[in-house]
């Protein structure tokens, strides 16, 4: 209580004209699925990379505190690869989510160079999952090896290559993600009131992706590492901004 | 001075809530069960092999998509009573072998298979539900031996085509049987019959049949109406042997289904649907319009039921009989597809281990959506051989595809 104390009087004695930034960024990101999966041979679950696109919204409240939200198309990808004789039969999905973050926004710093910090939380819908990949065919054989007639390796089946939207299920998935956000960055502002910046974001999730739909179940969170750049534009005027109050 | 100080005070702030979201975030989240492979756990306890085995089947079992065994309330059903077995005897063994029975008698897989590797005993569901809903199941057939022996070599093929023999084969580890009949009826249609898929395991007296039938194809009289291919009392065997016995009648690949695999250990995770292809035969084939009969019968089991889904995909296909076995999965390895068959408990039981459960690496779609998996595939024409047809010297199902034949 006392820490949550300082932080709202920190607010709320520096009276200000608060601002509101609009903006744009893009990003790149390479996330990792959290889960267990020992009981699959020579299976590994490896962080792909995406890619973020955003409208980010900035509310200052005063020279070192904002909040941060906006909507954001942000993938959050990852392959499953088999490995040893296997190798070559994979899974690539490629999740698109649409996220909405809600972000405390501090800057510290002179007048137009700041550092600051993003820490909040996200909600964000998972839209769709393309899967791209190959997987063994045991029903298309490798005539020519027939001579045994016997699955002995995976050789004896061609692969089968594929590449199609995932279909959801509604006994098993969770569609909704909720989670956490911690960024870390740097903005320029110039005269005019373009706010450039690049921001380094982890982000991660606490709600699994699937439902809880049978016992000892098994996990998956998304954690995400991003980084993104952007600009704010000023849509307020630039008089007056702050005000600080002596104490 | 008092921006300083209070700048300062943002930063401990705001670096402090870094540090609290961080914690906060990992603490949020569940905590990530290791789950173990089947064979790994340790099988010391009555309660650990069942905790094996729920894992086992919860991970590997295929089907779980479309069957409807609640496999949750298994699990609190029979978690308590695997507790109160607390020790290896006659009578406990006695106990645990129901319990695994009735956990698994509902499964819809009927390839599946228990084999309790301390007692010989084993259990299949399929066939523990078809003698509870009909006890004459097995009995009441009179195919493939007494109409194989005497109707069909004798009273329906031409004598002077017909080709015949008995060779011995290893089918899953075991010598068995293997029977192939062939030559022509009413010198008009074609017909082929082989006890299981084990054709790249013919021998001196069952190739020449095999030579015989294909050699006739890839170089069809024109006295030849059709192809009559008998799968009745047919259990399976080979997957290679699709492109071999359907490949050598077409041209083109046909797709006439779909599998998928597991691909994760959640109950409900899959491959995406692979394509069920039949291809020309890579040692040569020919585009026969003729129509082609696939006999089946309710002992038509696995490759027998793929081919002749494969058959009556085809245009000039047909599938005359009655509904199959409904066993349609195939089966590979554990680890091929990281799903199927299993053992438990070799950590103490050895090698062999305590329970050894056989099922389906595979969920198989036919063409249409349907999975027949654990019902059967239905037949294009229904017909059924009786005893009293059989005492006439007839067999009805035969006879069925000779009509058929006749009238296109």
């Amino acid at each position: 209580m006392a820490y949550l104390a300082l932080g709202m009087g920190l607010l709320f004695t520096t009276h200000l004209r608060a601002q509101f930034y609009l903006g744009i960024e893009a990003g790149g990101n390479k996330n990792y699925l959290i889960t267990s999966n020992q009981a699959q041979s020579f299976t590994v679950y490896d962080p792909k990379g995406g890619f973020s696109l955003g409208v980010p919204v900035l509310y200052q409240f005063n020279e070192w505190f904002a909040l941060q939200s906006g909507l954001s198309y942000t993938q959050k990808n990852y392959q499953i690869n088999r490995t040893g004789s296997f190798q070559g039969i994979y899974q690539k999905n490629t999740n698109s989510y649409m996220e909405l973050p809600v972000l405390a926004h501090f800057s510290f710093g002179d007048e137009q160079l700041k550092g600051f910090i993003n820490l909040g939380g996200y909600a964000a819908y998972w839209m769709s999952d393309h899967l791209k990949g190959v997987e063994s065919n045991v029903l298309n054989t490798v005539d020519s090896s027939s001579t045994s007639n016997t699955l002995t390796d995976n050789t004896g089946v061609y692969g089968y290559s594929y590449s199609e939207p995932y279909q959801f299920s509604t006994v098993k998935d969770k569609r909704l993600e909720l989670g956490w956000i911690a960024g870390v960055g740097i903005s320029y502002e110039t005269t005019s009131g373009h706010r450039f910046f690049i921001e380094g974001r982890y982000t991660a999730s606490v709600t699994d992706q699937q439902k809880n739909y049978e016992i000892n179940q098994v996990p998956r969170y998304n954690t995400t590492w991003g980084i993104s750049i952007g600009c704010f534009f000023r849509l307020t005027a630039n008089d007056n901004i702050y005000h600080y109050v002596n104490y | 001075m008092k921006l300083i100080f209070r700048n300062k005070i943002i930063y401990f702030f705001a670096f402090t809530s870094i540090f609290l979201a961080v914690v906060i975030t990992s603490s949020c989240r569940k905590e990530i069960p290791v789950v173990n492979n089947a064979q790994d756990y340790p099988g010391s306890s009555y309660p650990d092999l069942f905790e094996a085995f729920w894992t086992g089947m919860n991970t590997n079992y295929v089907f779980w998509g479309v069957d409807t065994t609640n496999w949750d309330r298994v699990y609190t059903t029979y978690k308590p009573l695997f507790a109160k077995l607390t020790t290896f005897d006659s009578a406990s063994e006695s106990t645990a072998e129901n319990y695994f029975a009735a956990m698994t008698a509902g499964l819809i897989d009927s390839h599946y298979n228990l084999t309790f590797e301390l007692t010989g005993n084993s259990f299949s569901p399929a066939t523990y539900r078809r003698e509870l809903m009909n006890p004459n199941y097995f009995t009441d057939s009179t195919f493939p031996s007494a109409v194989l022996d005497s109707l069909i070599p004798y009273k329906y093929i031409d004598a002077s085509s017909l080709v015949m023999g008995t060779d011995t084969v290893t089918m899953e580890g075991s010598a068995t049987p293997f029977t192939a009949v062939s030559g022509t009826i009413n010198n008009s249609i074609l017909y082929l019959y082989f006890s299981s898929f084990a054709l790249s395991q013919a021998g001196t007296n069952t190739s020449p049949v095999f030579n015989y039938f294909y050699n006739m194809v890839q170089n069809l009289p024109a006295y030849i109406r059709g192809i009559v291919i008998d799968l009745r009392g047919n259990g399976g065997g080979e997957v290679a042997d699709l492109d071999f016995v359907v490949g050598q009648m077409i041209k083109t690949p046909v797709t006439f289904g779909y599998t998928r695999a597991k691909n994760g250990t959640g109950r409900l995770d899959y491959t995406p649907w692979a394509p069920a292809i039949v291809k020309p035969w890579y040692g040569g084939s020919a585009n026969i319009k003729v129509p082609i009969v696939a006999l089946a019968d309710h002992l038509s089991a696995s490759m027998a039921e793929l081919t002749t889904m494969a058959i009556k995909t085809l245009p000039n296909g047909k599938f005359i009989g009655t509904r199959t076995w409904g066993a349609n999965g195939p089966l590979a390895p554990q680890v091929y597809f990281n799903g199927g068959q299993f053992t438990i408990g070799t950590s103490t039981f050895g090698s062999s281990g305590y329970l050894f459960t056989y099922t389906s690496s595979t969920m198989f779609k036919y063409l249409n959506g349907s999975v027949y998996e654990g019902v059967g595939v239905p037949p294009d024409i229904y017909a059924r051989e009786t005893t009293a047809a059989y005492k006439n010297g007839e067999d009805l199902v035969v006879d069925a595809a000779i009509n058929y034949i006749n009238s296109q």
